[in-house]
């Protein structure tokens, strides 16, 4: 029966990718299109046909240089981002035969790379004698401190975790990707000459007018840190985590969960698939995800769906979470539900509206919140920023500067951001208009 | 349409024209025996010479290297081409005097080729008249060899046209009535003497080979050329699938001299395609190496079938009728009509978007093909020139074509 602590073991990296004779077959393949569509369709603008084409002659080196160039994390991209929804689903190869697995090329490079004695570090350009602070080591402050760094600039980042690496190293279940990639391409970031600060939690220990003497810059990459939780009424000791939290633990073995056996996740998004994925592997007896829309509403990648889908997930739609019951000892003992319709709203926009006296129960013994994230306030309110009306920090769209324009800001914590890569894009673009606004402040300091 | 793929070579009728040449270590009796089974038309076996001791074994003589085949890739694709050490290896000719009475008592029906070669007129009068009195079907005799004994790579017979019509002659005294063809290397100058003179000494054919000497590449690692032979190399012979469009070219040039010589070709055949195309090109005999080693014996199967439903879509009888019928259509450069114009054409059903036609186009500099942002290729007629870079480029097959149009 539930509430039994369930020991948190980490995962082996399940996903396998293509072999070399393999890799060199699908290369093969290619029809170097001109001016690629796949290219295009990369957030960051890898140059897909470039790289297989090197790969074609067997120019493994060459080939990853040049997805470096646009993507410093290949290993961590090609095995969490969605591929076949972004590049590979341009490509046209699609009709003769399916579409270049592009994901599986360039993990097996960036796997070569790793496993390579001297693994690719490009050359630091002169400095162009500006100093950037960035908060929050994610993937946007990661890719724009590496913008950063290659066009001259130092780079300090402070992180108030641990470890660095963001929801690479919180978010993503090690069953996708083992922490030696992660390890890898994090720390060579690290071996450009990026300075590090863990377990700063920038709110109480970063002081803005020092700040502004020590460093040319200061850009915030701090995410959406705080899960959302539904205001439902429920006793207080009740066994009510959000995915988030389920993530992290698993992956910094940090934390002992108190898990049952018949759980609930809310949402229909990366994070609550994931977690189901992850309890399912870890042994917990059901899973159940309740959405309040349909599959085709869902944000979750198809792959990742397909993953919890296999691993036993039972989901419910068009359903919503509408109250925790709980037994005299505190613990969850069922979860009122209500069904849903679904109405289209004037602007195309798809909502649930709850069905009145659909209500519903159901046994469940833990709650698991996985309906998104949001803003942790505490940095944005002392440094006084302004933010807009989806509760992110509002920036100047031209330069990414926020309302003060010392500080820069990107990533999820402006806009939203479904994808890792997209993500990487957001900090390059970043760190050029900060490049850009620096240089044109003239002089150094 | 009742077809077979029967054919009249040299007097000899073949009941496909697709035989094995063997070279070693290829060759043994039980290997020859399982082609034939398989179905090929027949053997040409390996080179006999009186200098082979007849005593030692086959094994014991011949001088092999390890590695001796090398396969050239090209990116996904493994041996587009095949290169090997020639191995020095002759036949006696007690052997093959043995394994031409024994492979004609046991597949009748099938032909068997005496190789020989010879250096002086007792080699070339013994070696011909002992396979002949062995009963081969046919003698062919190399002229690609050096006559002198103290040089063996010195100047090749073929290089002495004197001694070349001397050694003709000989062979056909020896061999009397079998039917003697001459392996002549294919890129040689001096194509129509060599036609007269083996049509004086009154040889049947020839067979015109074309094997080229070449490196099929280099370790980038330790810079050693290909095959590494205890980090030494040599010059190879290559003769694997991509040699095909060079042997077909000989077959050409030959075929422009030669019209009374039956003709066996040696050299790049690996599938039905390329020996449908030796046929037009004026060969009755296909001999098969490099294939052979790499697809098995059962590659006969493909060939047969191959040859036949192409036979039968062309409502031809008989394979004899297409022999030569490309040649009419060949001829030298300044023969070839300026008149007239020729467009490129787009499939746009087949047509995936690529841009490759748009690119090479592009430059080359003829801007003819516009390409748009919703990527469809358009040619602009008016610009084409119909040099056809981008049908050979484009990657979809059946994709696009040249069109001749009318000038008016």
């Amino acid at each position: 029966m539930g509430n039994m602590p369930k020991v948190i073991k980490g995962f082996k990296e399940e996903t396998v990718t293509i072999s070399y004779p393999e890799a060199i077959d699908e290369a093969g393949r290619c029809y170097l299109c001109h001016d690629a569509p796949c290219s295009k369709a990369s957030p960051v603008q890898t140059d897909v046909a470039g790289f297989i084409s090197r790969m074609r002659s067997r120019n493994f080196r060459g080939a990853l240089r040049l997805i470096k160039e646009t993507n410093f994390f290949p290993g961590i991209t090609s095995r969490v981002s969605p591929y076949d929804e972004q590049c590979e689903a341009v490509c046209l190869h699609k009709r003769y035969g399916g579409p270049i697995r592009i994901g599986e090329l360039e993990r097996v490079l960036a796997d070569f790379d790793r496993g390579s004695r001297r693994p690719y570090l490009p050359e630091i350009p002169e400095s162009i004698g500006k100093s950037v602070a960035i908060v929050g080591s994610g993937p946007t402050g990661l890719s724009a401190a590496v913008e950063l760094v290659l066009n001259g600039c130092k780079v300090i980042i402070y992180e108030a975790a641990r470890v660095a690496g963001g929801v690479f190293t919180k978010g993503v279940p090690s069953y996708l990707i083992s922490d030696d990639v992660i390890d890898h391409e994090v720390g060579s970031v690290l071996s450009l000459g990026v300075d590090l600060v863990t377990g700063i939690n920038a709110g109480e220990s970063i002081n803005l007018t020092s700040m502004k003497q020590s460093f040319d810059a200061l850009l915030l990459t701090i995410g959406m840190e705080k899960s959302r939780r539904l205001d439902l009424e429920y006793c207080k000791k009740a066994d009510v985590f959000t995915g988030a939290e389920i993530l992290e633990s698993l992956k910094l073995k940090a934390k002992r969960l108190r898990l049952g056996e018949k759980v609930l996740i809310v949402g229909g998004g990366n994070v609550s698939m994931d977690a189901a994925t992850a309890l399912l592997k870890l042994g917990v007896g059901e899973v159940t995800v309740i959405y309040r829309r349909d599959r085709e509403h869902m944000p979750v990648f198809e792959s990742r769906f397909q993953m919890a889908h296999r691993s036993g997930m039972k989901i419910m739609y068009r359903t919503m979470l509408d109250g925790i019951i709980c037994d005299s000892q505190n613990a969850i003992s069922a979860v009122k539900l209500k069904k849903t319709v679904l109405k289209e709203t004037e602007d195309g926009r798809v909502v649930a509206e709850t069905v009145a006296d659909s209500e519903f129960t159901k046994d469940a013994d833990t709650v698991i919140y996985a309906i998104g994230q949001q803003l942790d306030r505490d940095l944005v309110d002392q440094f006084d920023l302004e933010t807009n009306e989806m509760g992110r920090i509002k920036v100047d769209q031209a330069t990414s500067q926020t309302s003060d324009p010392f500080i820069y800001a990107a990533g999820s914590c402006v806009e939203r951001v479904d994808t890792i890569t997209t993500a990487l894009a957001k900090g390059q673009l970043v760190a050029r208009n900060m490049v850009r606004c620096m240089l044109e402040k003239g002089g150094g300091r | 349409m009742d077809v077979n793929l029967k054919i009249k070579f040299c007097g000899v009728t073949l009941i496909n024209p697709f035989i094995v040449s063997q070279v070693p270590p290829n060759g043994e009796l039980e290997t020859i025996k399982a082609q034939l089974e398989a179905g090929w038309c027949g053997v040409l076996l390996r080179t006999a010479s009186l200098s082979a001791d007849p005593r030692k074994p086959t094994a014991a003589r011949i001088r092999q290297v390890a590695p001796f085949y090398r396969g050239v890739d090209y990116e996904e694709k493994r041996a587009v081409d095949l290169g090997w050490i020639e191995p020095e290896s002759p036949m006696s000719v007690d052997e093959a005097e043995a394994a031409t009475a024994s492979l004609k008592e046991a597949y009748p029906d099938r032909v068997v080729i005496g190789a020989m070669v010879g250096r002086n007129r007792e080699e070339w009068l013994k070696v011909s008249r002992r396979l002949s009195q062995a009963g081969a079907d046919i003698i062919e005799c190399d002229f690609s060899i050096s006559a002198a004994e103290e040089n063996p790579r010195g100047p090749r017979v073929v290089d002495d046209l004197k001694l070349m019509e001397k050694a003709a002659r000989y062979v056909r005294e020896g061999a009397r009535n079998t039917p003697i063809i001459f392996k002549i290397p294919g890129m040689l100058a001096g194509k129509e003497q060599v036609v007269n003179i083996l049509k004086s000494a009154d040889a049947e054919g020839i067979n015109l080979f074309y094997e080229p000497k070449g490196v099929p590449g280099i370790n980038l690692t330790n810079f050693v050329p290909f095959p590494n032979v205890g980090a030494k190399s040599t010059l190879s012979t290559m003769g694997g699938a991509g040699i095909k469009p060079y042997t077909l070219g000989v077959l050409a040039e030959w075929g422009k001299v030669n019209k009374d010589l039956e003709v066996s070709v040696l050299g790049g055949a690996y599938n039905w395609r390329d020996c449908a195309e030796y046929i037009l090109m004026g060969a009755k005999l296909i001999q098969f190496h490099g294939a052979v080693l790499q697809r098995g014996v059962r590659l006969v199967d493909e060939l047969n079938s191959g040859v036949g439903d192409y036979l039968n879509e062309k409502m031809v009888s008989s394979l004899d009728k297409l022999v030569g019928k490309s040649l009419p259509f060949f001829t030298t450069p300044d023969k070839l009509p300026r008149t007239g114009r020729v467009v490129a054409a787009i499939d746009d059903k087949t047509c995936i978007h690529c841009g490759i036609c748009y690119q090479v186009c592009e430059g080359l500099g003829y801007h003819a093909i516009n390409f748009s942002s919703q990527r469809k290729p358009v040619i602009d007629k008016k610009k084409c020139l119909g040099d056809g870079l981008c049908v050979a480029s484009c990657p979809v097959f059946n994709c696009m074509s040249l069109r001749r149009v009318s000038t008016k």
